[in-house]
């Protein structure tokens, strides 16, 4: 056939449907007269052909009908008359219409906006790498403690010998001081063995990048890359950039290179500003960047595997090489080695990352099944309302096909709308940084709604809607023509069950998002209202980089006792402190610690400080620290001045530190040891007095054992200045500033900040999932009652009239309310007991993700379910009511 | 009336075709010619009758166009075109090898 008159036929009844139209029925008509002519001639009556031809026409409308149907294009333009119908019928109810548009969309909205937060962060690769999926990364695993980071030397061997990777690199990197013509100021910058560029299969933006000869150990060459976001902010993207010279930690470096535009190095928690030569750091003399120390270094590896190897090979290999370095040096010995597919990203960022969106993940997709039960519940009940209308077109010969189709066509369309809000929405929630960043805060992170987040905003519509549409779809299906008619409403009575399984659902759902948001809540609550032990509300603190700055040892106790004057000098200081670690600090100074005479050798210790059991915070303290910080001494004294660099070593241990290393004794008098892995052995200290416990490492964790240790006794390159404020009020940086006086600037690197805000971001995850996962629950309640009171009003509804039999019999109001309510009562209860029971696995996951959360908390399912039982007693109480107030005669005569 | 057989699938499209072979026709004309040759065995009313002459037209196995009846109406008259010919020629002679095969398996012992 033929393809020219194919698309005649269609481009005529598409765009010239008019002309068509008027055609047939000319032709029909024309046929009926030439019909009827022919009766005429066979000698009936003129009236008698006309109706016997008519009536033989079987209706000329149904014979148009099925004549547009064999049409080209009839597909189209029925699926356009569908369409038109079903907006026809949208419209007629706005309300159901606006409730459901406005589910989705915050179903779709949330579900949008985390993964678009999820895909900015955790599923986008690494920008500008090539490959990601061959890069690997590598931990050390000792006996019970896994870390990143390696010696250099053992680097090294790792680079010299292994066969299953095609280059392997070390790097990290730091905050530093810098100095260029622009003036001072701070940075990300990066330190690269010579690998590192190629590894990643970087390509410069201008100019070159670090490459092997850059990085000889002992032969570094003093260079540096800018990269390509520092180099617009910060030098207006000139070319003129390269050859010019900069300062990093008081050292000069030549700009060799700009890197590729996105290039933001091999973390993607903390985007690099620049990257210079690795061998540079050991210059700086400080202990773990040392370049013979093997064991627990300093140095992240990141490598590629070699054409046709695996994650696999790589393990071998490496773990081959990794016993190799534990027979040859006592420090490697018991290391074990652990190598995953990085796409360039370490284990310990992913999970950083990933913990708060992956909790919201799932929040958010109980929403969306929560707002799609909800829309298909409320579609069932318009279908069910409509059952009298749809079974009487499916007696006048509508086809069942035709008016399932109908219902997809409404749910497509108010899933599209749906989509279309959920968009803005998330486009809203992911514009306001503050709700973003209480999600997460990356810098440099983009929050962009990509090509994949309207992917799965879309696929989350067409799920929604073949949900919306199914139901109510499967029940037209049902409806046997003529009994509904025959019935009326009273015969869907007992067809209403699809409806109290979503119902019992949404019961469950939102329990679960309510027990789980009061579970975080009471768990941040106990976290806040439990005595940290020390101040928070008084307490400024300044971070100093004394060693940095070129202060020595001697000079910094000197320092230190000027600052301390000052301080006392100040009218609005109550006094102030030095100390090393600002609790609650997790990553503070942690050392194994032995009972003098128990220690371990030099030998057996070098490499294994992670390995023993007994670990205790380091805190290097003025003597001043525990009335600044308002942390008591419970037995023996406080430092004194006189516990200084001459006198013997001393030393405050905590409650939980005592308890730990000499249960049931007097810890005063005892002596411990914190052994070094290198150097002159550390003298071993006299317990001088038992501080109370604190919540040093988290609000949210018991108190851990800490130790205190003289600032004139233990040398310490990085210290806070923490200054009390005489008045209730928070100490502003200015004081701080008057302190310091003329302090050169890299001494003071950042602002000082009020320990009230620092306990506050503490608990920044927990108040983020607690907030979103509450809002959801919120949200997840008002459309459970909302579903409930739809059931148990239609059930009155379909009840009328043997409620009325029932009051016209005897039956007391308050009969009445307890029959409906009860009736609810029965799709509640086996919804809220599997809703228990999802609580309690909500508990375990979300006692894994967030710290702080003790384990099943009946207050908080009590409170949960409470809420939920007085939302739904609500819903259900309107109804009842106006079945109660029935009038029985009106009630029978009704139906 | 005469009784109804039910058309096979693809016989109307065949017995159209076949009415429409010897000259132009209406639809009045179409319906009686069927009529005529299947001897009474098929009548085809309007429902199905035009549904499957547009269909034959967009094929492109008929044409159409206005012209005067007999009697001086105006009714719409349909043509054989060559395609349709040749359609016809094709449709018949496959009709007849399927209908010689079946005789020939009813007629068997």
């Amino acid at each position: 056939m033929s393809i020219a008159s194919r698309a005649f036929g269609l481009w005529r009844h598409l765009f010239r449907r008019e002309r068509a139209e008027r055609d047939l029925g000319d032709e029909l008509s024309s046929y009926v007269e030439l019909r009827a002519e022919a009766y005429e001639r066979q000698g009936i009556p003129r009236d008698e052909a006309w109706r016997q031809a008519r009536a033989e026409s079987g209706g000329v409308e149904q014979a148009k009908e099925s004549t547009r149907d064999a049409w080209g294009g009839a597909w189209l333009v029925n699926t356009a008359r569908e369409f038109r119908y079903a907006l026809r019928s949208l419209r007629r109810s706005p309300a159901y219409v606006v409730t459901a548009v406005a589910t989705l969309a915050i179903g779709i909205g949330g579900a949008t906006a985390v993964f678009t937060v999820v895909n900015a962060t955790l599923l986008r690769p690494l920008p500008a790498v090539t490959d990601p999926g061959n890069l690997i990364g590598a931990d050390q695993v000792f006996a019970s403690t896994t870390i990143a980071t390696f010696g250099y030397p053992d680097f090294e061997d790792f680079h010299d010998q292994t066969k299953s990777l095609s280059g392997l690199a070390a790097y990290n990197g730091t905050q530093l001081s810098m100095r260029d013509a622009v003036g001072p100021a701070q940075a990300w910058v990066s330190y690269v063995s010579g690998d590192f560029f190629p590894v990643l299969g970087i390509k410069p933006e201008a100019g070159r990048l670090i490459g092997p000869s850059d990085a000889i150990p002992r032969a570094a060459t003093p260079v540096v890359v800018v990269s390509h976001d520092m180099w617009v902010r910060r030098y207006g993207g000139s070319p003129d950039l390269i050859g010019k010279t900069l300062t990093i930690e008081g050292r000069e470096v030549t700009v060799i290179g700009i890197a590729p535009r996105g290039f933001i190095g091999s973390e993607s928690i903390s985007p690099m500003d620049f990257w210079v030569p690795l061998p540079i750091m050991f210059q700086t003399g400080s202990d773990p960047f040392s370049p013979s120390a093997r064991g627990s270094g300093w140095f992240r590896l990141i490598g590629r595997l070699a054409p046709g190897r695996t994650v696999a090979d790589a393990q071998k290999d490496l773990g081959a090489i990794m016993s190799r370095l534990g027979r040859a040096y006592p420090a490697d010995s018991g290391h074990a080695i652990r190598v995953y597919a990085s796409g360039g990203m370490s284990h310990g960022e992913r999970d950083e990352l990933s913990r708060v969106p992956r909790i919201l993940a799932i929040a958010v997709g109980l929403l969306l099944v929560l707002a799609c039960a909800n829309v298909a519940n409320l579609a069932l009940v318009r279908s069910t309302a409509r059952r009298r209308e749809l079974a009487t077109r499916i007696a006048l010969g509508a086809s069942r096909r035709s008016l399932v189709g109908r219902q997809v066509i409404e749910g497509s369309m108010l899933a599209a709308a749906g989509a279309v809000g959920g968009i803005v929405i998330a486009k809203l929630l992911v514009a306001s940084s503050t709700i973003t960043s209480t999600i997460l805060s990356v810098r440099g992170a983009e929050f962009r709604l990509d090509g994949r987040v309207l992917a799965v905003a879309f696929a989350a519509a067409a799920i929604t809607a073949l949900g919306v549409s199914v139901i109510p779809a499967l029940q037209v299906l049902r409806v046997p023509a003529g009994t509904v008619m025959k019935d009326g409403v009273a015969g869907a009575v007992r067809r209403a069950g699809g409806q109290r399984i979503l119902v019992g659902a949404q019961t469950a759902i939102s329990l679960v998002l309510l027990a789980s948001a009061a579970l975080v809540t009471t768990a941040m609550q106990r976290a806040l209202s439990t005595d940290p032990g020390f101040d928070t509300q008084h307490l400024t603190f300044q971070f100093l980089q004394p060693q940095r700055a070129g202060v020595d040892s001697a000079q910094r106790l000197v320092l230190y006792d000027q600052l301390m004057e000052r301080a006392d000098a100040d009218p609005d200081v109550a006094g102030a402190a030095i100390t090393t670690t600002m609790p609650p600090e997790e990553w503070g100074t942690r050392s194994a610690v032995f009972r003098a005479g128990e220690e371990p050798s030099q030998a057996e210790f070098a490499g294994h400080d992670l390995d023993y059991n007994v670990r205790s915070y380091i805190d290097v303290v003025s003597p001043s620290l525990f009335s600044v910080m308002g942390i008591p001494i419970v037995r023996g004294r406080a430092f004194t001045a006189h516990d200084d660099h001459g006198a013997p070593a001393v030393a405050i241990v905590s409650q939980r530190l005592a308890k730990v290393l000499w249960p049931g004794q007097d810890p005063i008098g005892k002596m411990l040891v914190v052994p070094v892995a290198r150097g002159t052995p550390r003298a071993p200290m006299q317990v001088v007095g038992v501080a109370r416990d604190t919540r040093h490492a988290s609000l949210m964790e018991d108190p851990p054992p800490v130790m205190y240790v003289p600032v004139a006794q233990m040398n310490f390159g990085y210290v806070y200045l923490v200054v009390r404020a005489k008045s209730e009020r928070q100490i502003g940086a200015a004081v701080v500033r008057r302190i310091l006086g003329d302090a050169p600037d890299r001494l003071v690197v950042t602002d000082p900040e009020w320990l009230g805000n620092w306990v506050t971001n503490e608990l920044r995850p927990q108040r983020a999932a607690s907030a979103w996962i509450g809002a959801f629950g919120a949200i997840a309640l008002l459309l459970a009652a909302l579903g409930l009171y739809g059931v148990v009003a239609q059930g009155v509804l379909q009840r009328t009239r043997e409620l009325a039999v029932r009051t016209a019999l005897g039956a007391t109001p308050g009969g009445i309310v307890r029959l409906v309510i009860g009736d609810g009562m029965r799709v509640l209860v086996p919804g809220a007991l599997l809703g228990v029971a999802g609580s309690l696995a909500a508990t375990t996951l979300l006692r894994h993700e967030l710290a702080g959360i003790a384990g099943v908390n009946l207050q908080a399912l009590a409170l949960a379910a409470a809420l939920l039982a007085v939302a739904m007693v609500a819903a259900s109480l309107l109804p009842a009511r106006r079945a109660a107030r029935l009038n029985p005669v009106d009630a029978l005569r009704s139906d | 009336m005469p009784s109804h057989t039910p058309l096979l699938q693809g016989t109307l499209d065949l017995l159209i075709l076949k009415a429409l072979a010897l000259q132009p026709m209406h639809g009045v004309g179409v319906s009686d010619r069927i009529e005529q040759i299947t001897r009474g065995a098929y009548t085809v009313g309007p429902g199905s009758l035009f549904p499957a002459l547009h269909r034959l037209e967009e094929a492109g196995w008929l044409s159409a166009s206005w012209g005067e009846s007999a009697n001086n109406r105006r009714a719409k008259f349909y043509t054989l075109t060559a395609a349709g010919r040749r359609q016809l020629n094709a449709e018949a002679a496959e009709w007849k090898r399927v209908a010689g095969a079946m005789a020939a398996a009813l007629s068997a012992g």
